[in-house]
C-alpha cells in the first residue's frame, strides 16, 4: 500500500514537473504581445493541453533584452536586432535569430473629426519632427497639433523614427503612451490628435486611418510593400528555434496560426 | 534549382562584396532589392541582415566590448595638457599673516609646471536615464592641475572622481540631474570657474517645448549644490547645518539673423548662511581663506547677468560677451571680513576701511573670435574685469584670473592654435590690480580681499583631446 502510494506520489511529481516544463515564456513587442499572440497561445493550448504561457507585452526592447539575458523561451518585436543588441548578445553567446511571423503596416491616425483624408510622407515627417504644429498647415482645421507616439522601449516607436522621419527626433511636446490602445483612446478624445498604431488596431472607434500619398494600410499594399509604413514583425530566439519554442514558432507560421494573424488585422506571411 | 542554404550564402556574399563588414548596416537596400526582385524570400533577407549586424557587432571595436543591455550609447572622451605656469604677487602690507606686519611691496615669483589628465564616461541608458562618471588628475578641490614633481622627483599621481551623476530626460524639456555633474548654468569664469563641477542637484526646463514661442529659446535652470557637510548636531547655528549654495537663472536665446544671437541669463544666487567647517578640505577650493573665519558662504544674495552676442566676422564664430554680478549683502559681507573694524586684528589700516559701492559690483565685458576644432583653426579672446571685494563668491570663481582674490580688477588676453584636429597650444595672460591698495583687517588679511597689491599669471599650455 504504502509502496503504491510512493509511486502515485513520483507520478504526480513527475507529471507536475513535466506540466510545468511545458510552460513557454514570451517577452517583448506590444504590438504582438497585446493582441495576436495571447490567441495564437488560447488556440495552441486548445491543440496541446497543459501548455502554460507567460505573455509580457511592454517593447520589443524588452523581448530582445530577455532573450540575450536567457530570461523567455521566444522575443517578440517589431523591429530588427540592433548591432548594440546583437554586440550584448555575441557577449553572452547568444545568437539572436529573426523568425518573421506577420507583416504590419503602422497607420496614421487622427481623430474621426478630422476633416483629412490623407497626408504626404513629407507632412507626416514635419508633424512628428515638429516642423509644423498646426492642422492648418497641412489642410486641417487650424488647431495644436497634438502628437501621440509609443514610449521608448517601442520598436514602433524606432520603426516609426526610420520610416516616417528620417530618423530624426520627435517634436518636443510629443507624448509618450505605452501602447497601441492607449494611442488609439487619445487620439479618440482629443480632435487634434494624430498618433500611429499597428494594423490590428485600426478598426477602433473614434479614430480615423488616413490615407499616406494616397494609400491606405490595406493587407495587399503591406504585403506588396507598396504601403510606405509597411514592416515585418518577428519572434527571436537564441539560435533557430528548438524544442517548445519551435513547436510554436512553427504553430504561428502554420495555416491555422496565420489565420488567427489575418483575422486580428495583421498580414499574414507567405501567401 | 538552387536550395535556400545556397541561395542564402550567394546573396550574403553578394552582398559581402558590396559592403565591408563595417559598413554592413548599409547593405539594407541591396537586400531589400534581391527580396523585390524574388531571389530572397523575407526570412532569408532576414537572417542574411541578422548575420551581417552580427559580424558588424563582432568585428567593430563597438562589437567586442560587453556593455549591459540596459546601456544605450556610451561615450568615452578625455585630454591631456601639459602647462608652464608664472605668478607674480605683490604683496599687500599687511597679507603674511593676521596682526604681522610685512614689510610693503613683497614680490613673490613662482614658477611650476602642471599636468592634467581627465577621463569622462557618458551613458544614455534606457528609460531616459542617463548617467556618468569623470577622473582627473589634480588636487582634493576642483582644480585638474597637478603640479609636477610637488614632492618628489619620482612622484605618482593621485585620481580624483570629479564628475559622478545620474540624470533623467523622461518628460521632453525637463531634464533634472543629481550627482557632482558639470556646470549647468550659463555662465562665465567671473562667478563660475569653469574648473569646477559642482554637487547637487540641478533642475533645466525648456518652455520651447511646451509652448511655441518662435525664435526666442527660454529655458529655466536651478541648481542646489552642497558646499560643506556638517554637523546638525553642532551647538553653533551656523555650523550645525549643511552649507548649500542655491543658484537660479532664466537663460534666453533670440536668433536675430542666421548668423547672429543675443543671449541673455539673469540670476541668483545665495546660500543658507551656513559655515563652511575647517579649512582646505570639502567641495570648493577655499583653502586660501583663514582657518580662524567661519563666514564664508555668508553674506552672498548675488544678482547674476552673464551675456553675449554671437555673430561671424570674416567668416570666423565671434562674440561680445559680458557678465555682471550685484551682491545685495555686500555691506554684510563687508562686516564678516571685519572691514573698518579692529576687533582682534592689528591693522594699521583698518579703520580707513570702510563699505563701498564698488565692494558690491563685480562686471566683465570682452570680446571673443575664432574656434579651435580642427587643425589650423584658431582663436583669441580678450576681457576686462573689475570684482568687488564682496561682490561674489570667490570660493567658485576663476582660480587663474587674480588667482581667486576679489578686491581687483585687470584683464585677461589668450590665443590657441590647433597643431592638429585634437592637439591645441595656446597661451594665457592675467593681470590684474588691487582696486584698494593693502587692504587688510580680519579675514581679508589673508582671503581673498587682499591677498596682492597685483597678481600676475602666464600660462603656455599644449593639450589633446580624445
Amino acid at each position: 500500500m504504502i509502496r503504491s502510494l510512493s509511486i502515485a506520489s513520483l507520478a504526480l511529481v513527475v507529471g507536475v514537473t513535466a506540466a510545468q516544463a511545458e510552460k513557454i515564456i514570451i517577452k517583448g513587442s506590444d504590438t504582438l504581445g497585446a493582441k495576436l499572440v495571447p490567441q495564437l497561445a488560447e488556440a495552441y493550448k486548445a491543440a496541446n493541453p497543459g501548455t502554460e504561457f507567460s505573455i509580457a507585452a511592454e517593447g520589443s526592447t524588452t523581448g530582445l533584452a530577455a532573450i540575450i539575458d536567457g530570461n523567455a523561451d521566444i522575443g517578440m518585436s517589431s523591429r530588427r536586432a540592433k548591432p548594440t543588441e546583437q554586440s550584448a548578445a555575441g557577449a553572452k553567446s547568444v545568437i539572436l535569430t529573426p523568425t518573421v511571423v506577420a507583416y504590419d503596416g503602422i497607420a496614421v491616425v487622427v481623430n474621426e473629426k478630422s476633416p483629412l483624408k490623407n497626408l504626404t510622407k513629407a507632412n507626416v515627417e514635419k508633424i512628428f519632427t515638429g516642423d509644423v504644429t498646426d492642422w492648418s498647415a497641412v489642410g486641417g482645421n487650424p488647431g495644436k497639433i497634438s502628437i501621440y507616439t509609443r514610449n521608448t522601449s517601442s520598436g514602433t516607436y524606432s520603426d516609426w523614427k526610420e520610416l516616417a522621419m528620417n530618423k530624426r527626433d520627435y517634436a518636443g511636446g510629443s507624448q509618450k503612451l505605452a501602447g497601441n490602445e492607449q494611442i488609439v483612446a487619445e487620439v479618440a478624445k482629443n480632435p487634434n490628435g494624430i498618433g500611429y498604431i499597428a494594423l490590428a488596431y485600426t478598426k477602433s472607434p473614434g479614430i480615423k486611418v488616413l490615407a499616406i500619398d494616397g494609400d491606405l494600410p490595406t493587407p495587399d499594399k503591406v504585403r506588396a510593400k507598396t504601403y510606405v509604413y509597411s514592416r515585418p514583425t518577428f519572434y527571436f530566439t537564441n539560435g533557430e528555434p528548438s524544442g517548445k519554442a519551435k513547436a510554436f514558432v512553427d504553430f504561428t507560421l502554420s495555416p491555422k496560426g496565420q489565420a488567427i494573424a489575418d483575422q486580428i488585422g495583421f498580414v499574414s506571411v507567405g501567401k | 534549382m538552387l536550395n535556400k542554404s545556397t541561395v542564402q550564402l550567394m546573396a550574403l556574399g553578394l552582398v559581402g562584396s558590396f559592403a565591408a563588414t563595417a559598413a554592413a548596416q548599409d547593405s539594407g537596400a541591396l537586400i531589400d532589392a534581391l527580396v523585390r526582385k524574388g531571389v530572397l524570400k523575407d526570412q532569408e533577407a532576414e537572417q542574411i541582415r541578422s548575420q551581417l549586424s552580427r559580424d558588424y557587432a563582432a568585428n567593430t571595436p563597438a562589437g567586442k566590448l560587453n556593455i549591459s543591455s540596459s546601456v544605450k550609447e556610451l561615450k568615452l572622451s578625455g585630454d591631456v595638457r601639459l602647462r608652464y605656469q608664472y605668478e607674480n604677487q605683490a604683496a599687500v602690507a599687511n597679507s603674511a599673516a593676521q596682526g604681522v606686519q610685512p614689510a610693503s611691496g613683497v614680490e613673490d615669483h613662482r614658477t611650476r609646471y602642471r599636468l592634467r589628465l581627465r577621463v569622462n564616461a557618458d551613458y544614455k541608458l534606457a528609460d531616459d536615464f542617463f548617467a556618468g562618471f569623470g577622473l582627473q588628475t589634480g588636487q582634493n578641490n576642483d582644480s585638474g592641475n597637478q603640479t609636477m614633481a610637488d614632492g618628489t622627483v619620482n612622484q605618482n599621481y593621485a585620481i580624483y572622481i570629479n564628475k559622478a551623476f545620474i540624470g533623467w530626460s523622461g518628460i521632453p524639456g525637463i531634464t533634472l540631474v543629481g550627482g557632482k555633474q558639470v556646470n549647468p548654468f550659463y555662465t562665465t569664469d567671473l562667478v563660475w570657474d569653469a574648473d569646477i563641477n559642482p554637487t547637487g542637484v540641478t533642475e533645466r526646463i525648456e518652455f520651447n517645448k511646451f509652448v511655441d514661442l518662435g525664435p526666442l529659446e527660454l529655458a529655466l535652470v536651478g541648481g542646489q549644490f552642497v558646499a560643506t557637510d556638517n554637523t546638525e548636531s553642532a551647538t553653533s547655528g551656523k555650523t550645525n547645518r549643511d552649507a548649500i549654495i542655491y543658484h537660479t537663472q532664466l537663460v534666453a536665446g533670440l536668433k536675430l539673423t542666421d548668423d547672429v544671437k543675443l543671449t541673455v541669463a539673469p540670476g541668483y544666487y545665495t546660500s543658507n548662511g551656513a559655515s563652511l567647517s575647517g579649512d582646505g578640505g570639502g567641495e570648493y577650493n577655499y583653502t586660501k581663506w583663514s582657518s580662524t573665519g567661519t563666514e564664508q558662504l555668508r553674506g552672498l544674495k548675488v544678482y547674476t547677468a552673464p551675456g553675449d552676442v554671437s555673430f561671424k566676422l570674416a567668416g570666423k564664430p565671434a562674440k561680445v560677451l559680458w557678465d555682471f554680478a550685484w551682491n545685495a549683502d555686500a555691506n554684510n559681507r563687508n562686516s564678516l571680513y571685519r572691514l573698518g573694524t579692529t576687533g582682534s586684528v592689528t591693522n594699521a589700516n583698518a579703520a580707513k576701511l570702510t563699505n563701498s559701492d564698488r565692494d558690491s559690483l563685480a562686471y566683465l565685458v570682452g570680446f571673443s573670435i575664432g574656434e579651435n576644432k580642427k587643425k589650423g583653426d584658431w582663436s583669441v579672446l580678450a576681457n576686462y574685469r573689475q570684482v568687488g571685494l564682496s561682490a561674489i563668491d570667490p570660493n567658485i570663481n576663476d582660480s587663474d584670473w587674480s588667482l581667486s582674490y576679489t578686491n581687483m580688477a585687470g584683464y585677461k588676453v589668450g590665443f590657441f592654435y590647433n597643431l592638429g584636429d585634437a592637439t591645441t597650444i595656446g597661451s594665457t595672460f592675467y593681470s590684474a590690480n588691487n582696486l584698494r591698495d593693502n587692504l587688510g583687517g580680519g579675514l581679508s588679511a589673508v582671503g581673498p580681499g587682499s591677498g596682492a597689491n597685483a597678481v600676475q599669471v602666464l600660462q603656455v599650455d599644449l593639450s589633446v583631446k580624445f
